[in-house]
């Protein structure tokens, strides 16, 4: 029983059609797009479950789709596609131009697990007895040093984190498929592509670029990753609670901006996406807790997509309360209220010193690619992926070499898939022209003229 | 295969436990920590339903990590929620049958 | 055109029903209020039910491979899943059967979310009862189900661009760059669009007549791509893979009366061109915002003029001083959200009675770059910038604070108390009223040479077109895609997809994205050699069928069923039959039969007394 690789890779098979490097919602909708041609995709994704940040997220603005059940869909097409062949927990190091082609070095990380033996049954989580923070729940639930990462992560195989690992054997002895590998290392490959989409996506920068909003002095001054978490159906505490104490909030503020359009930074630009997922989450949070008071602080309402304008007056109708302004610092108090300094710019400029006991900091988006240069393209001041054609908006400017989604900026789902289409597009494209000799079935247009047409 | 581990099993093991030596003792002051931590919460969770500040006032640990652990044994089944006292929400040991 | 095949899968024919059916918790969502165990006990008591299980996401991995295990270990032949609406996972779990090796048709999808757990959040007792009679309707249904066959039609590989903007150009060159034929109809004289006649374009400052340039050369002198300028479609028919297109055009303007096109030789404005294509690609664009006569004394004052207007002149404009209509202009305003943002009661009804209450998009960051190239060449000219939210998205943010740094005096105004645009005094052509709220609510009035209005955008009026091809059309007049998140290009109708501003307001490189993304969906159906479509299309049982034709009255859909005479014994009879390629599977001309003679595959009447005699006669679960 295959449990999630579509096209399971044979140690000998090194050379696809495309790599797809990231396997978020950028990425695997590239690799569609192009498996749906009959192109044959390497999809290469670090995690140990490909998704993306996507995977994680509770709803989805403007929609409101529950964001699992809209993911799962396509990470189960493409696990399942018989054109596509996943490599997970597998990172891509390095990509150099090799004849016509781009090669990959590849470095698979220990997951301590056979995976060609494990049937994601769990027993060895069951049976394992150290816990630590876990990481898709942002922290804030719990994972054992060896588990499933989360409940539909694909591929459905255990993994091992040695950080936590005390080598009791415990999974060992517990594992009836016997799939448990102690002695598993890491191991560099090289793959052949013909075209490459980069799909690396993006993190959140730190909050201790803003030392005025003290995040590091109280659990209770969040990211919205933990925000989307404690708002999943499926969250670390399954409900929302206050990290610090388990505290039912009852009133919860939002500072936007709170890591972009901010040269001091390093991070100038708007993150695009936060004035969005601080509405959506703020109107989840109504919905969750109705008693709660809920305050946005902003600078500008950037709802600027399809259907964004009317999502942000429904919030508005909803009461959440809008309230333009700075926030100049958060201080968290010895109960463990956080007074937010406010400067209201539409009340007179007048400074208020607002309670809160949940707040929510807006990051700024920045790009989980470090060095592109080391993958083939070369980096914006704002070190999101160069893409120097206007005309092209998925090239980076190196043959062969395409990007899609956030690894070229910050923008929301939606934006995503259509550059990873793109993108696509744009790699079939090279493709064809690539391969292109003098065909005898090349197609030709068929139409009938009748009278002279204007052309 | 379960249950008894073969020689490769042990040499693996071996190997392990070598490429990853605790030098520093982190990880083992960590597992002591969570021990020791769990053990007391499960014995006051033991002793009746209760909140995180009322856990928490029981065991003098660390706020934050009462409801780390109590949250962490709810989602492996040791835990379920038992209602709300005010702000907080009550939980309430499983106890485990033959455990 | 159409081959069935008929499957011979062994497992699926004609065995007694083992049935599995999967009842999925949505990690909460379904059982946080349906009784899920409690229903999974019940189902279990149904006739024929094989297997029964409860998943937390019956969608992810472990949950399928639970599915496909559980056939084949337990030789189920029908397969029902209670979970989530079908739009969502009704393909996903068809897939799945297939992979344990069962006809993806002897599945049945039960939505006991949308329709059940979140509307009877307050009610777990019904919500529980409700599902199991759901489940039982669909045990029912799939007592009767048959195995069926994925419809194959032949397919022309070849696609029909709409529309000769960027987004219409961009989707030919790729498309044609990957080797499939396209032609393109623009309905001008000239191709290039709007971007062709933008001076300078954001972000990077190229000229859009460059752009347009480039593009244009990408698909004219393509060998496979075919252009027609002064073009309209007229006619459409079919579907995916084999729709017919019939492209007219507009008489040259010079042109003398037109000729008879029944007569001898076609004169040169007669002419027509037919052809077949896979896809179609809907690049139609989308218009500035034509604001009303005195809307901010739009059309009545001289100095207040559109964005788009004021580009195209300031590029034409000498350095030294800001000379506009031969006076010279001290004091400039930019009005943002002009026709956009609109608000009910404040901002009057458009001509079809609605109010434009989307942002659109491209005009914050067009306007700021507008003031800043014009405080950088004009330094000395004051900028006035009136606003509600500064929409400067990611990068563009440069562009809001360099106009800052220059000098761009930012009101905010609130969209209950747009501006009053009224005839200057003391020499200036016009006076702005508004309460600012940046300065504490306070009424400001500020005096003005020239005031440019920031034009939204207005989607294209296209009525022949969304008629023909039967387009969906949202609240905001915009071409509306099947899913805002998931499927952005493509429409209800299959193979008719969206690029670029007809779909929703958005900027050049967003519009050219969006074209990569609609011609990549039409370039995949058109990599195969056949098109596949759903199986279920009516089916007339010829023995039954009296000929009365009544049902080819009934068929709204040209071409779907058709009258043939066959030989009965000997003689001739008329018999209905029906296209399957064309059918939609309505079921009008079921419901009309007098002998009942048609059914719908997979629908059948015998399915639907089935379901409703299910849906009736279950035993409510108790709390
Ligand atoms: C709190 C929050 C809420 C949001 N809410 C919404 C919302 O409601 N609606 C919406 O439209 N958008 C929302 N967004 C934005 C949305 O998350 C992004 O648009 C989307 O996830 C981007 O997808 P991606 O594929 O580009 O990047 P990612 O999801 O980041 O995927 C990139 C993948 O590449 C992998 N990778 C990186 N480097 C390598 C390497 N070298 N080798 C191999 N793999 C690598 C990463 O592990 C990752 O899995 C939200 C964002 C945040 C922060
Ligand atoms: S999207 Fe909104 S919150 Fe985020 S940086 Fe831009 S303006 Fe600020
Ligand atoms: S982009 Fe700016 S000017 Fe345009 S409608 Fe949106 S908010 Fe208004």
């Amino acid at each position: 029983m295959s449990s999630g690789n579509g096209a399971a890779m044979r140690e000998t098979e090194n050379h696809f059609d495309v790599v797809v490097v990231g396997g978020g919602i950028a990425g695997l909708q590239s690799a569609l797009d192009l498996a749906d041609q009959d192109y044959r995709v390497l999809v290469v994704e670090k995690q140990p479950s490909i998704g993306g940040r996507m995977i994680s997220l509770s709803k989805v603005f403007p929609t409101l789709d529950c964001a699992s059940c809209i993911t799962t869909p396509k990470m189960s097409a493409a696990a399942h596609h018989s054109n596509i062949t996943l490599m997970t927990y597998t990172t891509v190091d390095a990509i150099e131009p090799a004849g016509d082609n781009h090669r990959l070095t590849l470095t698979q990380m220990a997951r301590y697990v056979d995976t060609s033996a494990c049937i994601g049954c769990r027993q060895c989580e069951y049976v394992c007895p150290v816990e630590y923070p876990d990481p898709f729940e942002q922290g804030m639930g719990a994972l054992r040093a060896i588990s499933v990462p989360f409940a539909n992560a694909i591929p459905q195989y255990a993994v091992l984190n040695p950080e936590y690992c005390i080598g009791c054997g415990a999974c060992v002895r517990a594992c009836a498929s016997d799939a448990i590998r102690l002695d598993q290392q890491p191991k560099t490959l090289t793959v052949e592509a013909g075209a490459v989409v980069l799909a690396t996506g993006f993190h959140l920068n730190s909050t201790s670029l803003k030392p005025q909003y003290n995040a590091s002095r109280s659990k209770d001054i969040v990211s919205p990753l933990q925000v989307e978490r404690l708002l999943a159906p499926h969250g670390p505490y399954g409900r929302v609670l206050r990290p610090s104490d388990g505290k039912i909030p009852d009133s919860v503020a939002f500072v936007l901006c709170a890591g972009s359009r901010d040269q001091s930074i390093g991070v100038p630009y708007c993150s695009r996406v936060c004035c969005m997922y601080s509405i959506k989450q703020a109107m989840l949070l109504s919905g969750a807790l109705p008693t709660a008071d809920i305050t946005i602080y902003y600078m500008d309402i950037r709802a600027f997509g399809k259907g964004f304008e009317q999502f942000y007056q429904n919030a508005k109708a909803m009461g959440i309360s809008f309230v333009k302004g700075k926030v100049a610092r958060i201080t968290p108090q010895p109960n463990g209220d956080l007074m937010a300094r406010v400067e209201a710019i539409e009340e007179d400029g007048r400074v208020m010193e607002n309670r809160h006991d949940l707040v929510v900091l807006a990051q700024g988006i920045v790009p989980e690619l470090v060095s592109p240069e080391r993958l083939g393209a070369a980096k914006e001041e704002d070190g999101f992926i160069r893409r120097p054609d206007p005309l092209r908006p998925a090239w980076t400017g190196r043959e062969g070499i395409f990007v899609a989604g956030t690894a070229a900026g910050p923008k929301d789902i939606v934006d995503s898939i259509m550059e990873a289409g793109s993108a696509a597009m744009e790699a079939s494209h090279y493709l064809t022209q690539k391969r292109a000799t003098a065909d005898a079935n090349a197609p030709s247009l068929e139409l009938e003229v009748i009278g002279a047409a204007s052309e | 295969m379960p249950a008894k581990l073969t020689e490769a099993h042990r040499q693996a093991l071996k190997l392990f436990r070598e490429q990853h030596s605790d030098l520093d003792g982190t990880l083992k002051k960590y597992v002591a920590d969570f021990r020791h931590e769990r053990k007391q919460i499960t014995e006051a969770l033991r002793k009746g339903a209760g909140t995180v500040p009322e856990l928490t006032r029981q065991t003098g640990l660390p706020v934050d990590q009462v409801l780390w652990h109590v949250t962490a044994m709810r989602k492996y089944g040791t835990v379920q929620e038992a209602g709300a006292d005010g702000d907080y929400v009550k939980y309430e040991f499983i106890e485990q049958n033959g455990k | 055109m159409s081959e069935q095949k008929k499957s011979s899968n062994p497992k699926t024919e004609s065995q007694k029903p083992r049935i599995g059916v999967y009842i999925c918790r949505c990690g909460g969502n379904i059982s946080d209020v349906v009784n899920t165990d409690a229903l999974a006990g019940k189902v279990k008591q149904l006739g024929d039910v094989a297997a029964c299980r409860v998943e937390t996401f019956m969608c992810s991995d472990p949950g399928q491979a639970t599915i496909v295990e559980d056939i084949q270990k337990q030789n189920l032949n029908r397969v029902v899943v209670a979970s989530c609406s079908p739009f969502l996972h009704e393909l996903t779990f068809r897939t799945v059967v297939q992979r344990g090796g069962l006809n993806p048709f002897l599945y049945e999808h039960v939505n006991i979310r949308e329709q059940d757990s979140w509307a009877h959040k307050h009610d777990p007792v019904g919500a529980t009862s409700k599902a199991l009679r759901m489940i039982n309707a669909a045990v029912g249904k799939l007592h009767h189900a048959e195995p069926l066959e994925r419809i194959r039609m032949g397919n022309h590989r070849q696609t029909l661009v709409v529309g000769g903007g960027i987004a219409g150009l961009k989707t030919a060159a790729e498309l044609a760059g990957k080797g499939v034929p396209v032609i393109l109809v623009e309905q001008s004289s000239s191709l290039g669009g709007r971007v062709a006649l933008l001076a300078r374009t954001f972000p990077r400052e190229d000229e859009g007549s460059v752009l347009a340039k480039k593009l244009i050369a990408q698909v004219t002198d393509h060998p496979l791509v075919r252009i027609f300028t002064r073009a309209r479609i007229e006619r459409v028919s079919g579907f995916i893979g084999n729709f017919d297109v019939k492209i007219a055009f507009e008489p040259k303007p010079d042109a003398s009366a037109s000729s008879d096109p029944q007569g001898a030789g076609h004169s040169a404005n007669a002419a027509e061109v037919y052809a077949s294509v896979g896809t179609i690609i809907v690049a139609t664009g989308a218009d500035p915002y034509k604001p009303a006569r005195g809307e901010y004394g739009f059309g009545e004052q001289p100095a207040v003029v559109s964005l788009a207007d004021f580009l195209r002149q300031l590029a034409t404009l000498p350095n030294g001083n800001f000379i506009w209509n031969g006076k010279r202009v001290r004091n400039v305003g930019f009005l943002h959200c002009v026709g956009s943002r609109q608000v009910e009661g404040v901002n009057p009804p458009q001509a079809d009675g609605k109010i434009n209450d989307y942002c659109s998009r491209y005009c914050c960051t067009a306007i700021l770059q507008q003031a800043l190239t014009l405080k950088m060449r004009f330094p000395d000219v004051n900028v006035f910038d009136f606003y509600q939210d500064i929409r400067t998205y990611g990068g563009h943010e440069d562009y809001y604070t360099k106009s800052s740094a220059a000098g761009v005096v930012f009101l905010r105004y609130h969209a209950e108390e747009p501006p009053v645009v009224e005839p200057g005094e003391n020499g200036s052509a016009l006076k702005v009223r508004v309460k600012d709220y940046l300065t504490f609510g306070e009424e400001v009035e500020v005096p003005l040479d020239l005031l440019v209005l920031g034009v939204g955008l207005v989607a294209h009026d296209i009525p022949e077109l969304i008629d023909l091809l039967k387009l969906p059309v949202g609240a905001d007049r915009f071409l509306q895609e099947v899913h805002p998140k998931l499927r952005p290009v493509e429409t209800a109708v299959n193979g008719v997809l969206l690029a670029g501003t007809a779909q929703a307001p958005m900027n050049i490189e967003e519009t050219l994205s969006a074209a990569g993304a609609a011609a990549v969906k039409a370039a995949i159906p058109l990599s195969r050699d056949a098109v596949e479509l759903d199986p279920f299309v009516a089916e007339v049982n010829a023995e039954k069928c009296n000929g009365c034709e009544r049902c080819l009255t009934e068929c709204a859909y040209t071409g779907a069923l058709f009258k043939e005479t066959v030989q009965v014994d000997g003689e001739s009879a008329v018999k209905a039959r029906v296209n399957p390629g064309l059918c939609f599977g309505c079921g009008a001309c079921v419901a009309v039969c007098p002998t009942r003679a048609i059914d719908l595959k997979g629908w059948t009447l015998d399915q639907f007394d089935a379901m409703i005699d299910g849906l009736v006669e279950a035993v409510p679960v108790e709390g």
